[in-house]
């Protein structure tokens, strides 16, 4: 029959247990507010953000300035504040747009700091927004209960996959590159500066072993979003999720990263996963110690697996419907649900989501991937290697893939009296600008812009100025990145080729 | 479960995951064995196969350590112990003979100091929980251009001037700079003699030079003894740097960040700035270094002497044969080669140059402007290319990279 077929195609709204959503929703707001407070003590707040006499702002967000000391504090102690409430899963809805707003305000202060981890943050706060994380072991489900749920459908579980997913293949693909397959690097230049590394140490000095990370490295991005969705390797793939980001962490100084993914990556568990560690705690545990035995509880949450299994079992054929176990979720719209008289109204006016509210939050969502889809491939419509010309680089999960190091003085010349001299961008920018700027065209630019604007006293008003940017990448000889006849100041930033950056072969 | 289907691609994959997980586990166990003989080293290695071949780094900062900065230092402290005796003398005798003896001195302290410039290596603890910043030490030593009018002043208006008076004050106000000025005057030695003698203020004049000289003194031995392992024992960092933890690693960084940012700050500053290419004011001599002693060449001499010593470790590991290890290249030849020559065409250049520096402004621009050139191409050297090999950016410590 027909309805095997459908049976068979993964339903987006089949309830399944809220547990998966819970746990992420504890660890991701745990792990945030420890971000937080440790980027605060760091003193980064001062060094990033006030200490600096002028930003390298976003395109098309030149207009998001760094709030004076006090107040971007209180940002910070707010966007502390948000990310416990998530994890106390207290206001919830609130918190968490309240963490994306402030939280993405505070990455679009300077590109400096782009990082592609940040980016992450930003996108998966705002998917959460969406998502009812707050309706199980929740303040909120304690302090409401009727919006306490111990299932979910199962869309909800699959928005975050995907956004996980899409990190880890993009990530992927990026590394399909001839440096990074062929030359091993930038690892074959990183790796020999680690073999302090324990253990394993004294193998970074062999080319072969940069190989060998390089392409084990492609092939775990490129492939553990799919071992991860297997339940039979799901086991193996979270160990490898482990081991990889540990060591990458270890490795090299990319701080909250390796935590937030490892921590991110549980979403794959599955309520039965849990249940099934949870039994052989308990058969441990109840080897060793009866008492502690006891103690544990014998379900995670108790309604979700009579749930799961019934729903597995009835599996389109049972006569239970999702409905019917009086769950208050959006399943109650779901395809089996509409060919039967609904038997619990009940349950229907404390959904908080109707199935208008759904499928619009569905089409925002879709929208949302497919824009990520295009995004990480724009590169395409630029000339050259955007490993180079890096335009087209930024949100597309091109993580690890260059050691870029230059050095770029700028020409000015006043037009009206012919006088020339440079500037030494150090003597306006911080290390970490300086050190970002150097290869970055857009930022280049941005800089020749501040500089003209700078400089411009009240008889030049139309300065111009060259740069002279020396770039040496993934272990090439230093060459000039932008032309250096170019009037920068006479150039706009667009999302448009620069057609002053020189390119490479 | 059964309602999968055995998709083979599936399994292809999954076999594949599975080998590279067993390969790292045998690495790791070979590893370990390796640890557990720990008589054993590795067979070296063929040359194409390896990129690093287990370079000694901890021995290359071993001898940056006991074979190129103390070294330094201990000369560095006994040229301000030879200038602050010269003072001395002065004081008891001041004739135009002693007086010759303290710019003697002066000129030697001020070239060993030029030899230490990539040696301000930010700033640390000592064991008694101080912070030492080296920026504010150097700044004590040597901070140009030295404020005249405050000097005439102090001298002008107080009674009496020792040593903790001078070191109270300002930066700008003492170390190398502050006693050339008092020391060095273009109408003659017997006017300098005649300024601590007949002038009204001599005799406090002459406090100012020899409180200035003590003072250097001290601060050449407080530098000394951050690094000698009788005082803070700083240069025990370098010996005693773990490489399990990246401290071996982010010393590099120290030094190379320091090799870039000195480099600059002295072709911007030294260089660029009087000889126009850093304003509109256009040529101005009066800008360089030491002007009064006509000294500012050879100073600039001095600093890529130090610039070469650090590069080579002086005569032995050095940051050329880790470059040489690591098999970096520049347009096909050895970047460590490229990098002395470039060093050596720049001495060349300045060689060329006959007379002070600020005169040499004026008579052969073109000379100097060619040493600014290649001092520039350094800089990109170190800068971009060496920086690129050594990945050295990687672990700077100040924020995290991805």
């Amino acid at each position: 029959m027909a309805t095997k077929l459908i049976d068979r195609r993964p339903d987006l709204r089949q309830p399944v247990s809220i547990l998966p959503l819970v746990v992420f929703r504890v660890l991701f707001g745990l792990l945030m507010l420890a971000g937080t407070i440790r980027f605060v003590a760091n003193g980064w707040v001062e060094a990033f953000y006030l200490k600096p006499e002028f930003h390298f702002t976003y395109y098309g967000f030149s207009w998001v300035k760094p709030l004076p000391s006090v107040g971007l504090y209180l940002v910070f102690g707010l966007v502390a504040v948000a990310a416990l409430f998530v994890a106390l899963g207290f206001m919830y809805r609130a918190a968490i747009i309240v963490f994306f707003l402030l939280f993405t305000y505070t990455e679009l202060l300077d590109k400096t700091y782009y990082l592609n981890h940040y980016y992450f943050i930003s996108l998966l706060s705002f998917l959460l927004i969406f998502l009812p994380l707050h309706r199980s072991g929740s303040v909120d489900s304690w302090l409401w209960p009727a919006l306490k749920t111990d299932v979910v459908p199962r869309w909800t579980l699959f928005v975050i996959r995907l956004q996980l997913g899409l990190v880890y293949v993009f990530a992927g693909i990026a590394k399909l590159n001839g440096d990074w397959l062929f030359q091993a690097m930038p690892l074959r230049l990183w790796l020999p500066a680690q073999t302090g590394f324990p253990l394993i140490g004294f193998l970074f000095d062999y080319a072969w072993f940069a190989y060998l990370m390089s392409w084990s490295g492609a092939i775990y991005d490129l492939t553990i979003p799919f071992f991860l969705l297997w339940r039979k390797t799901r086991p193996a793939a979270y160990l490898a999720v482990i081991g990889f980001h540990l060591m990458t962490g270890l490795l090299f100084h990319i701080g909250m990263f390796p935590w937030i993914m490892i921590a991110c990556t549980a979403i794959f568990f599955t309520e039965q996963d849990y249940q099934t560690a949870l039994s052989s705690i308990r058969t441990i545990f109840h080897r060793w110690s009866p008492y502690i035995h006891q103690a544990l509880p014998s379900r995670l949450l108790p309604m979700s697996l009579t749930l799961a299994s019934s729903v597995k079992a009835s599996a389109g054929i049972s006569p239970i419907s999702p409905s019917k176990i009086s769950t208050p979720t959006l399943s109650t719209a779901t395809t089996s649900a509409s060919n039967r008289p609904s038997n619990s109204p009940k349950t229907d006016r404390h959904s908080p989501q109707p199935p208008q509210t759904e499928r619009l939050i569905l089409t925002l969502l879709g929208l949302c991937f497919i824009l990520q889809i295009l995004i990480p491939l724009r590169h395409w419509l630029y000339p050259g290697s955007v490993l180079w010309t890096e335009e087209g680089f930024r949100f597309s999960w091109r993580v690890m893939l260059v050691e870029k190091t230059g050095f770029t003085l700028f020409h000015v010349r006043d037009p009206q009296t012919g006088q020339e001299w440079t500037v030494y961008p150090r003597d306006y920018l911080t290390y970490q600008q300086e050190k970002q700027m150097s290869f970055q065209p857009d930022m280049i630019l941005e800089f020749a812009h501040y500089l003209e604007k700078r400089l411009a006293g009240p008889h030049q008003s139309d300065l111009e100025i060259r740069a002279e940017a020396y770039v040496s990448f993934n272990g090439r000889s230093s060459r000039l990145l932008i032309d250096p006849t170019v009037d920068l100041s006479q150039q706009q930033n667009s999302l448009f080729p620069k057609r002053w950056i020189l390119l490479i072969e | 479960m059964n309602h999968f289907h055995p998709l083979t691609p599936r399994s292809i994959i999954a076999f594949s995951l599975t080998g590279l997980i067993c390969l790292l586990l045998a690495a790791c166990g070979s590893s370990a064995q390796l640890e557990a003989a720990e008589t054993q080293e590795p067979s070296p290695p063929t040359a194409e196969t390896v990129i690093g071949s287990g370079f000694d780094r901890h021995e290359l900062l071993v001898n940056m350590a006991d074979n190129v900065i103390m070294p330094l230092l201990k000369d560095f402290g006994e040229q301000a112990a030879a200038l602050e005796d010269a003072a001395h003398q002065f004081r008891d005798d001041p004739t135009e003979a002693d007086l010759e003896d303290v710019q003697q001195a002066w000129q030697q302290a001020a070239l060993g100091w030029n030899r230490l410039v990539f040696f301000e290596l930010g700033s640390f603890r000592k064991s008694n929980g101080d912070l030492v910043s080296f920026m504010e030490l150097y700044n004590k030593i040597d901070k140009w251009p030295t404020n005249v009018d405050f000097i005439e002043k102090f001298i002008a208006e107080q009674e009496a001037i020792d040593e903790p008076l001078i070191d109270a004050n300002g930066s700008t106000t003492k170390g190398l700079p502050a006693i050339e000025y008092l020391i060095f005057n273009p109408a003659g030695n017997a006017q300098v003699v005649s300024s601590f003698t007949d002038d009204p203020a001599g005799q406090k004049r002459m406090q100012y030079l020899v409180a200035a000289a003590e003072n250097l003194n001290h601060k050449a031995e407080d530098l000394f003894n951050i690094w000698a392992a009788e005082g803070d024992n700083y240069a025990g960092n370098f010996i005693n740097a773990d490489a399990d933890s990246g401290e071996q690693q982010q010393l590099l960084s120290l030094l190379v960040n320091q090799m870039t940012a000195g480099l600059e700050d002295i072709v911007k500053r030294k260089i660029g700035h009087p000889l126009g290419k850093t304003s509109q004011a256009g040529v101005r001599p009066e800008l360089v270094e030491a002007e009064l002693s006509g000294l500012s060449g050879q100073l600039l001499h001095s600093n890529f002497e130090g610039l070469a010593t650090v590069f080579n470790g002086g005569q032995q590991l050095g940051f050329d044969d880790y470059l040489d290890y690591l098999g970096a290249e520049y347009e096909g030849q050895p970047l460590s080669k490229v990098i002395n020559a470039q060093i050596e065409t720049t001495q060349a250049a300045l060689k060329a140059i006959d007379g002070p520096l600020h005169q040499a402004m004026a008579h052969q621009p073109d000379q100097v402007e060619l040493v600014y050139n290649e001092a520039r191409k350094l800089i990109v050297l170190i800068k971009a290319d060496m920086a690129n090999h050594l990945a050295v950016t990687m672990t700077f410590n100040d924020s995290d990279g991805d």
